[in-house]
């Protein structure tokens, strides 16, 4: 049961750490990115192309890819949202739908439907703590997802670039107003967010495969988990994604594996339905 | 519903809260069947935020709006658009997309019956229904004087215009109590003066009307009673000639650009 | 408010030409084909243009009320021995209920939430058909499905199939049209721009949405019945995220809100689709960079489009 517990933990704090690259473009653009699950997924495949047709080590792998995303979160700005920054959101949506799309068949012509996997910086080596076993690979994923976390708070809150996307996130036009470039700070969003998804990817690609449709499965739970914490809050995201990844696990062992993903839409309907603004998200009123 | 000359609406202690802060705290008044009842106040004063109430877009943290009877805090703003409570918006709210015709249109739908089933198969009771929304609208156009831009895209309209259509909307729900915000904001002299004879007119028709205007020799002109509010408190209530005199409004008004004419 | 003189002279002949064109192709089993599927897109796509068009919402999920026609079309005709077009209309009530059932927590939401809550939607469709084994036969599918039988006729060549999609894209494109001048579809359009001031003009938003989500369902269920006898026989893969998202750009490339657009969009992507085959591997890839172009270059479609160039030459004659 606390193995359960840990292992459920361990990919919720993958669903969290999703979550907060996912959010930030969404507070900098009003807009949410389909395509964000798909560059979660090139994090992974970008450190695999390193290691597997490069032939580096690991570390240097870590860097290439971190360097690619950020390429790729340009790429994301100028092709799928700047120009259509004064366009309906809706129309944002769309076009980051689409990028999903393309992302996904890339990745399927490049590296083939066939699951990969890339090692962890830990190894395979297992934790004893009394009579729980677990990988540590999980207690490095708690580990970096604490650390980006705290990082993402005194971040937005204590250095001055963090305040400047605070600002543009919360009013563009009030930023603008403050000399803000706000364009260059909506560019560095999507590349702060690829980054961050850059070492999400390399969390993830050792617990399951990297597969060209492990995109579209980990940003939707990465919303589930948005949606239960409540949009715009990380301390909800945080929760949320640790609350979903235990169910999922426990419900996978206890109940029904068949039917685990569909009760976690059902977590999100009833969320919805019950609690539209989440637990720790904020009413907001619409303006006549 | 009231006798005439009995309140059509009583609003009592009404408070709302945004946050921590306190935007309207414990305003009341008396709206009179048949009057024209101004609010009037410095900008922030509270004035929109109260009409919010009473359409039901807001919901007051605390108090009560009574209306034919009834508290009608609560219902949801097209609940009380039913219950024959119409308004139109500071910010105007035009359905782009929608022809002139259209969007008056829209605000007949609360008055009608016919169900999907027979609309999608236009039996004669739905395309008599559609015809008698069709005319109502047209009338309510014709009254504004509005009838030859039917057809035009209503974006298209010129502001002052689209005001005017605003008030045709609110119109054709065939209300009793109107809740008009700025109706005269961005209208030139001679559409001013137009406007106060269709307010004249609305009331000779029965209607009601709560009215929200900054300008003052408007309000004087076709009021029976004014409340001032400022910092979302009623400072004074009473007839224009009594209001123009009271020394707490001259002050809560000095220093602001608003200022008497 | 009735047609133009010229829309309705464009839509006889348009109909004209849809009722003599398989004349025609009448020896190609391969046209044929090609003309029935992208009909029965055709109406899938109207059930989009609803939510879209009208609302202004995006449903990913349209895959789902898709399926649901089809396996209780094929399940009414099969199991219960049911002639297939009660059956179909049944399956089509079914995929409307299943839609308002959907909206009442979805239409409380915004935009966004809109998207996922149908993503999910779809894909709950999608995993219990694949898991319910006992009644859809979960990979394996429905085969066999009976072609649909009328009095004495049989409906089986792709010849006769046509017609019979035809009559459903008429009953569609008029019920479409009547909607959009309704006071339904005023009421729609008039949430879609300004949900506030049209609950305040006395526009129930939620009873407006719930009937937009019906109407659209009971024809994304209609399809999806036309689709299993045209086919005999269906399966889970044949119903997931990217049919709704090939709905989706069919709605978005037409352009969404209008009547001709869901014709053009569905049959501009059919035929595409297939003339693309030959370079399948980048084949989706070009695709999902075209929604990405179309959304920058044509934000309102083909219909857009042509609507740009109308004005443009009307400007002209007025000089």
């Amino acid at each position: 049961m606390i193995q359960e517990i840990v292992s459920g933990l361990s990919i919720g704090c993958i669903y969290a750490m999703t979550g907060f690259g996912f959010v930030l473009i969404y507070n900098a653009v009003g807009a949410v990115n389909f395509a964000y699950g798909e560059i979660v997924m090139f994090g992974g495949y970008f450190g695999y192309l390193a290691i597997q047709s490069f032939g580096w080590s690991l570390g240097l792998a870590f860097l290439f890819s971190i360097l690619a995303m950020a390429g790729l979160g340009i790429f994301n700005d100028y092709f799928a949202y700047f120009p259509m920054r004064h366009r309906p959101v809706v129309t944002v949506i769309i076009a980051s739908i689409g990028l999903s799309i393309l992302l996904r068949n890339s990745a399927l012509a490049i590296w083939g439907p066939d699951p990969v996997k890339i090692k962890s910086f830990v190894g395979d080596q297992l934790v004893h703590i009394g009579n729980v076993v677990f990988p540590l690979h999980q207690l490095l994923i708690f580990i970096v997802t604490a650390f980006i976390f705290v990082g993402q708070v005194f971040f937005f809150s204590r250095t001055s670039i963090g305040r400047k996307l605070e600002a543009t996130a919360q009013d563009q036009e009030m930023a603008k107003l403050m000399g803000i470039k706000v364009n260059r700070m909506i560019l560095l969003t999507f590349v702060l967010a690829a980054c961050l998804a850059s070492i999400a990817g390399f969390l993830l690609a050792p617990l399951w495969f990297l597969e060209p449709d492990v995109g579209l499965y980990i940003i939707v739970k990465a919303f589930i988990a948005i949606v239960i914490g409540g949009f715009g809050s990380v301390y909800g995201l945080m929760a949320g994604g640790l609350f979903l990844g235990v169910t999922e696990v426990l419900v996978a062992s206890h109940l029904t594996s068949e039917y685990k993903d569909v009760i976690s839409f059902l977590i999100l309907v009833t969320v919805l339905i019950v609690l539209p603004q989440g637990f720790f998200g904020e009413k907001v009123a619409e303006k006549v | 519903m009231n006798t005439s000359g009995g309140a059509l609406i009583e609003v009592e202690d009404l408070g709302i809260r945004f946050g921590g802060l306190l935007a309207v705290s414990d305003v009341s008044f008396h709206v009179s069947e048949g009057s024209i009842h101004a609010l009037i106040g410095p900008n922030g004063a509270g004035k929109t935020t109260i009409l919010n109430m009473i359409s039901g877009i807001y919901r007051p943290s605390r108090g009560k709006i009574i209306y034919g009877g009834r508290n009608i805090v609560g219902l949801p703003p097209y609940m009380v658009t039913r219950e024959g409570i119409a308004r139109t918006f500071q910010n105007i709210q035009v359905f782009e997309g929608l022809s002139v015709l259209e969007n008056v249109m829209v605000a007949r739908h609360v008055r009608t019956s016919v169900n999907l089933l027979s609309t999608i198969l236009k039996t004669p009771k739905a395309r008599r229904e559609e015809k008698s929304i069709a005319d109502k609208a047209v009338e309510a156009l014709r009254f504004v004087g509005l009838a030859d831009r039917k057809d035009m895209d209503a974006m298209n309209l010129p502001y002052g215009q689209k005001r005017l259509m605003e008030i045709a909307r609110a119109l054709a729900t065939e209300p009793h109590l109107l809740l008009l915000d700025e109706p005269s904001a961005g209208m030139n002299e001679a559409e001013v003066l137009n406007l106060v004879n269709f307010i004249n007119q609305i009331r000779e028709k029965g209607i009601t009307v709560i009215l929200i205007e900054h300008n003052m020799r408007l309000v004087m002109k076709i009021s029976d009673r004014i409340t001032v509010l400022d910092f979302g408190e009623k400072i004074a209530e009473g007839p224009p000639e009594e209001i123009q005199n009271d020394p707490r409004v001259i002050e809560a008004y000095l220093g602001t650009e608003n200022g008497y004419a | 408010m009735g047609f133009t003189k010229r829309q309705m002279i464009v839509t006889l002949i348009c109909f004209a030409a849809a009722v003599v064109l398989p004349i025609f192709f009448r020896g190609s089993r391969y046209y044929m084909n090609l003309f029935n599927l992208a009909g029965i897109f055709i109406i899938l796509t109207f059930s989009l243009n609803y939510i879209h068009g009208y609302l202004g919402l995006i449903s990913i999920g349209q895959a789902g009320f898709f399926a649901i026609g089809a396996y209780i079309t094929a399940g009414l005709t099969m199991g219960l021995g049911i002639n297939y077009f009660p059956a179909l209309l049944l399956a089509s009530i079914a995929a409307a209920l299943a839609g308002v059932l959907l909206g009442l927590p979805a239409s409380r939401i915004g935009g966004h939430y809109f998207v996922l809550i149908t993503l999910a939607f779809g894909e709950i469709v999608r995993l219990i058909i694949l898991n319910w084994k006992e009644v859809t036969h979960g990979t394996n599918g429905v085969n066999n499905i009976p072609p649909p039988r009328l009095g004495p006729l049989l409906i089986e060549s792709r010849f006769a199939y046509y017609y019979l999609v035809l009559f459903f894209i008429i009953v569609t494109m008029v019920v479409a049209a009547s909607v959009r001048r309704s006071k339904y579809g005023r009421s729609m359009l008039a949430t879609k721009v300004g949900e506030l001031a049209a609950n305040v003009m006395g526009i129930n938003p939620l009873s407006t949405k719930l009937i937009n989500f019906g109407i659209s369902s009971f024809f994304a269920g209609l399809a999806g019945g036309l689709y299993a006898s045209y086919i005999g026989s269906i399966s889970p893969e044949a119903f997931d995220v990217d049919l709704s998202v090939d709905i989706l750009t069919m709605t978005l490339v037409g352009g969404s809100g209008t009547i001709p657009g869901p014709v053009i969009g569905a049959t501009a992507l059919v035929f595409l689709k297939e003339w693309l085959r030959a370079v399948k591997e980048y084949y989706m890839i070009i695709y999902g960079a075209g929604i990405v172009l179309i959304m920058i270059f044509m934000p309102y479609g083909i219909m857009g489009l042509l609507r740009r160039v109308r004005d443009v030459i009307s400007s002209r004659e007025v000089r």
